[in-house]
Formats: C-alpha cells, sequence, structure tokens
C-alpha cells in the first residue's frame, strides 16, 4: 500500500504538474498576428453556417432562448464584432463577413420592430409598463444594436444604417444624461454595467463615423462612476444598480470584462485599472489553466443564468472564463490568454467537423465570444481604442 | 467461482500491483471511448446551462453530462497517473530487485 500510495503521487504530480503542456495552444493557434487564425476561421464557419442554414439556427437559438433570452441577443452582437475584425483582418473574408453582418443587423431590426425589444429580455423585464423612464426603452438592446451597426459602418459604411445608428445612439446619451449616475435601464429599475459601457462603446464609434463629439459626456461619465458606481472592497464597478445609483449586485466576472473591453474606447487608463482589478479579484490559475470566478472572494453571490454553472471551492464560472478572453486578448495579457486557452482546449470539449469548430460545453453566444477573442483588435483601434487593443498573443 | 479469463486479464485481482493499475488505467480510458461513442460530449453544454436538444434540462440529461465529464477526467487525469505510477512502480521493484511486477492472480 505504501509503495503504490507513493508511486501514485509521485504520478500525479508529474503528471498533474505537466498536463497544462499538452492543452497549452500553439503560437497563433487561437490569435494569429495578422490574418485570422485557423480556430479563429473554424469557429466563424460554424456560425455562419447557422446563419445560412434556418433549421440549424432556429434548433441552436431555441436552446439557447428557453434557457436565457438574452444569450440570442448577445451571441449577434459577439458575432457581429468578430466578424467585423475578421473582415478588418483579411479583406479577402470582408465581403462574406459583410454580408453576415447585415442579415444579422436586419434580422434583429426586424425582430424588434416586429415583436419588440421585450422579445430579448428575460421575462422579469416583459413588462414594458414596470420601466421607470418613459417611453419604455432597453439600453441592452439600444446600445449593442448600435454597437453592431458602428462596426459594421466601420469596416464598410453603410448609408443605410447611419441614420437609425445616430437616432439611437442621440436617444441613449439623452437618456443616460437624465439619471444621477449616467446611466440607462437594461429592467426596469435596473442598470446594467455591462450595457451601459457598450452604448457608451456604440457612441465613440458615431463620434467617429459621423463627426459628433461626446467626450464631455465620456468625462462625465468616467467621473461619476469612479464616484458612485465603483465597489469600495474591490475596487470593480457594480454590475448592476438602479436608476437612482443603488447597487443590485457586486461586481461580476460576467460584467466587468466586457465593459473594462468597451471603457478602452472611453478612458484608457480606467479601463486598464478596471481590467488589472478583475485579473487580481476574478482572473486565477491553476496547474497553468485559467479561470475566472464569478465574484470577488470578497462578494459572493448566487450562481445563475450569468454565471453558468460555477465550479465548487474554485468558483470557477464558465460565462466570466469566456468572457476573461475577451478581457485578456483586449489588454494584451498573453500568460493570462494563454491559461485561459489550455482550459478551453481541456474542457471546452471542441468538435470540429469539415472545417466547422464549436464547443459542446458552450453554445452560441459562448462560441461568439470565444471567436471574437481570438480577432478583436483592428475595429477597436479604427475606433480610437488604444493600441494594446490589439491584444494577446500566446 | 472462478472468474473468467477476459475479466481476469481486465481487471486482476492485485489491484494494488503495476500491471493492476496499469489495466484499470485501460478500463478508465475504454470506459471513456465508450461514453464518447456514444455521442454524450453533446450533453456537456449543460455547464452553461443549456440543455442538448433544447427545452428543459432535464435529470437524466445532467446525470449524462456527469457521466461524460467524469469519464473524460478519468482518461485524462486518473488513467495517465495510474498508468505512470505503475511504470515506476514495476521500475522500483526491478531496481530494487526484489520482486518481477505482478501478473494477473490465479484464482
Amino acid at each position: 500500500v505504501l509503495a503504490a500510495s507513493a508511486a501514485l503521487a509521485v504520478s500525479a504530480a508529474i503528471w498533474l504538474g505537466c498536463l497544462h503542456f499538452l492543452y497549452r495552444p500553439a503560437a497563433g493557434e487561437f490569435r494569429a498576428p495578422e490574418a485570422p487564425s485557423l480556430r479563429a476561421r473554424g469557429l466563424a464557419a460554424h456560425h455562419l453556417a447557422l446563419w445560412t442554414d434556418p433549421d440549424s439556427r432556429s434548433a441552436e437559438i431555441g436552446r439557447m432562448r428557453a434557457t436565457c433570452q438574452e444569450w440570442d441577443f448577445m451571441g449577434r452582437t459577439f458575432l457581429v464584432l468578430g466578424l467585423a475584425d475578421m473582415a478588418l483582418r483579411d479583406p479577402g473574408l470582408e465581403s462574406s463577413c459583410l454580408q453576415a453582418i447585415d442579415a444579422i443587423v436586419d434580422e434583429t431590426l426586424h425582430i424588434e420592430h416586429e415583436r419588440g425589444f421585450t422579445f430579448f429580455l428575460l421575462p422579469y423585464g416583459h413588462d414594458e409598463a414596470s420601466f421607470i423612464a418613459k417611453p419604455p426603452r432597453s439600453i441592452f438592446v439600444d446600445g449593442e444594436i448600435a454597437l453592431m451597426m458602428g462596426a459594421r459602418r466601420l469596416v464598410r459604411e453603410k448609408p443605410e444604417y447611419r441614420g437609425p445608428m445616430r437616432e439611437r445612439i442621440e436617444f441613449m446619451t439623452s437618456r443616460m444624461s437624465g439619471s444621477p449616475v449616467l446611466c440607462a435601464e437594461s429592467y426596469p429599475d435596473e442598470c446594467w454595467i455591462f450595457c451601459n459601457t457598450a452604448a457608451l462603446a456604440a457612441t465613440r464609434m458615431s463620434d467617429i463615423l459621423d463627426g459628433t463629439d461626446h467626450s464631455e459626456f465620456f468625462r462625465r461619465w468616467v467621473a461619476t462612476a469612479r464616484r458612485h458606481l465603483i465597489e469600495p472592497r474591490t475596487g470593480l464597478l457594480f454590475s448592476s444598480f438602479n436608476l437612482a445609483g443603488r447597487p443590485c449586485d457586486g461586481p461580476e466576472g460576467s460584467s466587468i470584462w466586457m465593459a473594462a473591453h468597451c471603457l478602452q474606447l472611453i478612458d484608457a487608463e480606467f479601463a486598464r485599472d478596471q481590467y488589472a482589478r478583475a485579473r487580481q479579484e476574478l482572473g486565477r490559475s491553476l496547474l497553468g489553466f485559467g479561470y475566472a470566478r464569478e465574484w470577488p472572494v470578497s462578494h459572493v453571490g448566487p450562481a445563475d443564468v450569468d454565471s453558468g454553472a460555477v465550479v465548487p471551492v474554485l468558483g470557477a464560472s464558465p460565462s466570466a472564463s469566456g468572457l476573461a478572453l475577451m478581457g485578456a486578448a483586449a489588454f494584451d495579457d498573453g500568460k493570462f490568454y494563454g491559461q485561459l486557452t489550455a482550459s478551453l482546449n481541456l474542457a471546452g470539449f471542441p468538435s470540429e467537423r469539415g472545417g466547422r469548430l464549436r464547443y459542446c460545453a458552450s453554445n452560441q453566444v459562448g462560441d461568439a465570444v470565444i471567436l471574437y477573442s481570438t480577432v478583436l483588435g483592428p475595429l477597436w483601434r479604427k475606433a480610437g481604442g488604444p493600441a494594446e487593443a490589439e491584444g494577446a498573443r500566446p | 467461482v472462478k472468474r473468467p479469463v477476459w475479466l481476469r486479464l481486465l481487471l486482476p485481482e492485485r489491484v494494488l500491483s503495476p500491471l493492476g493499475l496499469l489495466t484499470r488505467a485501460g478500463v478508465l480510458v475504454l470506459a471513456f471511448l465508450v461514453l464518447h461513442a456514444c455521442g454524450l460530449r453533446e450533453y456537456t453544454t449543460l455547464v452553461t446551462g443549456t440543455a442538448p436538444g433544447g427545452g428543459r434540462v432535464t435529470e437524466s440529461a445532467v446525470m449524462l453530462a456527469i457521466a461524460y465529464v467524469a469519464g473524460y477526467a478519468g482518461a485524462v487525469a486518473a488513467a495517465p497517473i495510474m498508468a505512470l505510477a505503475a511504470l515506476l512502480w514495476a521500475a522500483g521493484l526491478l531496481l530494487l530487485g526484489r520482486e518481477r511486477p505482478a501478473g494477473p492472480a490465479q484464482s
């Protein structure tokens, strides 16, 4: 028994210590310096196939909507951002990417028009009368639609989107300006930092595209956020709060990585500070594998639709870890990106068929986030983001 | 009761022997390959709270996902550790010259 225990202990130490070398991606496997990597192309091929085959798309979207209606919408946003970056990285892909982007944006606008913005909200947001601000609107939907239009227009101008995008931006900024914390509702009396920072990023894109200037508004927004929206123990932005600025949820991994990324277009220093804090409070590695917690150690919340199934003891969240890929890529954190992609190779259960790649442990929105993390950079740089947005290359 | 030959080869009675560890490592890998061949990889989407076929997440789907992840952990982590331990142990025994690595036990 002693000999067996000793042999097993030594073997475990050797194997577990070396396991990450087997799963660590090769240089350029996920993020290539110029053109999209093979992984990016495989993920994009899977998504484009979904958008050209109505049955497959309907099945995939239905699968997600059964759990979370938001994912249907967010999957569109991240896919559009990913395709826009692919088009900018490889001009040969521009035509097919723009065709897909237009199909996604047009269909999203059609759904919003026919079924209302609440179609993309969780059931507790379906009662429009519960929204405090009138007429009821969700900055979750407005912000991300504007972001999609902005991404499309930054790749190549589309005159049909110019007016609708400007209208949306003007409405959003006016509504945000009317709140004491310069944020608008995503849900009734519930403002999410994810959505409001996405709206800010879209506004910045509009400034670049349309020659408007919201720099003063951005300065006020950051100053207000620093004063009212920071959780004191961690220094991280609250993930949600009411219109008056009273916090609903503390900092969350499923919000902060996206918020920091969007803030790169607004205030690079503030964005980097938020990323560094998120990395310290939420980013973890174990035996060379990276993951992200949904909550800081000092603030534990319940596992919910945003966090996904949280791994006990470690507190690892699939949503937070997926979005951390985007954060690490955006802030040129090659070490963390490498650790996270090692985890993705280990526990994402990739499935590759006919040049199409997807992760079985993920879903459409998760795969879209992964795709975006593999190509992000050129779009943000075009929108006036810092050079570091060119991003991590493990 | 005399165990059939295939069972003695597959699972030697002496678990705590190099060959015992090695064969059990093989069994773990085999078990995972069976789960994989049955298409249970698709059930890992439950990690995100998404049901593989749409609709609500059922208990049976959760059990299948757990079975696949456990099988995967067995094949990726436990089996290599056991195989490596078997090799180290066998090497140790040879070096010490105390005895040869034990084969399948005779019933």
